[in-house]
C-alpha cells in the first residue's frame, strides 16, 4: 500500500515534469520560426496587408529562411563570387530576372532570386577539360565524340531558359549553342562508374570536374531551387573563367581590387 | 475490470515513462535539427550580407564613375572605359532577351551530359 502510494506520487510528479517538457519542447520548436519570420523585416509574409508593396530602392539580399545549402561545411565562397553578385544587383545586369553564379574553381553554384535575395548554394559538377570556350561544333557531338580537351564548361554570361530536349523531358538550357544544360546530377551506369555522386558529395572541389560540360546538381537541390526559380522566365548564368580574366568574361564587371586601386589613382590625382 | 484495477500504478508508470522517451527523444531531435537549422542559415546569412556590402560598393563605384565620365583623369578613363564596357554588354543581354522564348521553339538536342 505504501509501495503504491509513493509510486502513485512518483508517477504525479513525473507526469507533472513531462508535461512541463512537453511545454518547454513545443516553446522551443516554435521559437526558432518565430524569430525566423521576424528577421527578414520586408518579407511580405510578415505582414498582415500584402497589398502593401514593399516600399525599398536597397538591393533586397536578406536570403531565404528555407534557402538550401549544399556546400561542403567549411568551403568558403570565394570573394570574386560575392563581387560578381553584388555587381550585378547594383547594376541590374540581370534585367529583372533570376540569376546563378557559377565559381568553376570552387565548383559552387549560388542561386538568387530577380531582386538578389539567396535562394541556395550547392556543389557542381562541371565539364572535365579546362577552358572558358566551347569548341566548334562541340554541342551537336555524340557525347562519345567529344575529345577530352572539348569538355569545357564555357564561361560569361548565358541568358538561360527551359527548353525541349532530345530524351523528350525540357531541361534548362544555359547555353543551347553548344548544348550545356543544368540537370540533376545522371543515375545512370555511365554515371556510377565515373563516381559522380561520390565527387559531388566529396568536400574537394578538384574532382567535381567530371562531365562533358553540362552542370550537375543534386537532384533535391535541383527540383527545391534550380527549378523553381528558373522554371517561369529562366534567368541569367554567370559562369566564373577558368582562365580567361574576369572583366572578359563579364564586360563591365569591376572586381573590388580594381576599385579600390582606381580610387586610389583617383585620389592621387586629385 | 479487476486486471485494470490491479495494475493501474504500472500502467500509469509505463505511460510517464513512455510518454518521458518521446519528450525527451524529441527535444534532442529538436534541438539537433535546430542547431542544423542554425549553421546552414547563418552561412547563408554570411553570404547575403557580403552580397549586400559587395552591391553597395557596386553602386557607389557606379555612381563615381559616372559623375566623372567627362574628366580626363587616369582614373576617370578607366571609369568611362568599365561604363561602356557596362553599356555594350547591356545591349548585347538586351538583344538575346528573346531567346528564352525562341529555347521552347528550338529543335530538341541531347545536353552534354
Amino acid at each position: 500500500m505504501h509501495g503504491a502510494c509513493v509510486i502513485r506520487t512518483v508517477s504525479k510528479n513525473l507526469l507533472g515534469s513531462a508535461l512541463t517538457a512537453l511545454t518547454i519542447a513545443f516553446a522551443t520548436a516554435s521559437a526558432p520560426a518565430a524569430v525566423a519570420q521576424s528577421v527578414p523585416a520586408k518579407s511580405s509574409a510578415a505582414k498582415p496587408s500584402p497589398a502593401k508593396p514593399a516600399a525599398t530602392t536597397a538591393p533586397e539580399t536578406a536570403p531565404d529562411q528555407k534557402a538550401p545549402d549544399e556546400v561542403a561545411p567549411g568551403q568558403p565562397v570565394s570573394d570574386l563570387v560575392i563581387d560578381l553578385a553584388g555587381w550585378v544587383i547594383a547594376t541590374q545586369d540581370n534585367r529583372g530576372l533570376p540569376f546563378a553564379v557559377i565559381d568553376k574553381a570552387a565548383a559552387q553554384i549560388l542561386i538568387f532570386d530577380a531582386a538578389g535575395k539567396v535562394k541556395g548554394m550547392a556543389p557542381v559538377l562541371l565539364g572535365s577539360a579546362v577552358g572558358d570556350t566551347s569548341a566548334e561544333g562541340v554541342g551537336d557531338r555524340e557525347l562519345k565524340d567529344i575529345p577530352m580537351a572539348d569538355r569545357t564548361t564555357p564561361a560569361g554570361r548565358f541568358l538561360a531558359g527551359y527548353g525541349p530536349a532530345a530524351d523528350g523531358e525540357r531541361v534548362l538550357w544555359v547555353d543551347y549553342a553548344t548544348s550545356v544544360s543544368i540537370h540533376p546530377m545522371p543515375t545512370t551506369s555511365a554515371s556510377k562508374k565515373e563516381k559522380r555522386k561520390e565527387r559531388l558529395a566529396s568536400p574537394k572541389p578538384d574532382d567535381n570536374h567530371i562531365t562533358h560540360g553540362c552542370i550537375n546538381v543534386s537532384s533535391t537541390f535541383y527540383k527545391k531551387v534550380v527549378s523553381t526559380v528558373f522554371k517561369k522566365k529562366g534567368g541569367v548564368f554567370y559562369v566564373l573563367p577558368d582562365t580567361m580574366s574576369p572583366q572578359d568574361a563579364f564586360p563591365g564587371f569591376v572586381p573590388t581590387d580594381r576599385i579600390a586601386s582606381a580610387a586610389a589613382v583617383g585620389a592621387q590625382t586629385r | 475490470m479487476s486486471f485494470l484495477k490491479k495494475h493501474t500504478a504500472s500502467l500509469r508508470v509505463a505511460a510517464v515513462i513512455a510518454l518521458g522517451a518521446v519528450t525527451f527523444t524529441g527535444c534532442a531531435t529538436n534541438s539537433y535539427v535546430d542547431e542544423k537549422i542554425a549553421a546552414v542559415n547563418s552561412r547563408i546569412d554570411q553570404v547575403a550580407a557580403r552580397v549586400a556590402t559587395a552591391a553597395q560598393r557596386a553602386e557607389a563605384a557606379n555612381s563615381a564613375a559616372a559623375s566623372a565620365a567627362s574628366s580626363a583623369s587616369a582614373a576617370n578613363t578607366a571609369a568611362q572605359a568599365a561604363a561602356t564596357d557596362a553599356r555594350t554588354a547591356n545591349q548585347r543581354l538586351d538583344q538575346i532577351g528573346g531567346r528564352v522564348d525562341t529555347l521552347e521553339k528550338t529543335p530538341a538536342k541531347k545536353p552534354r551530359g
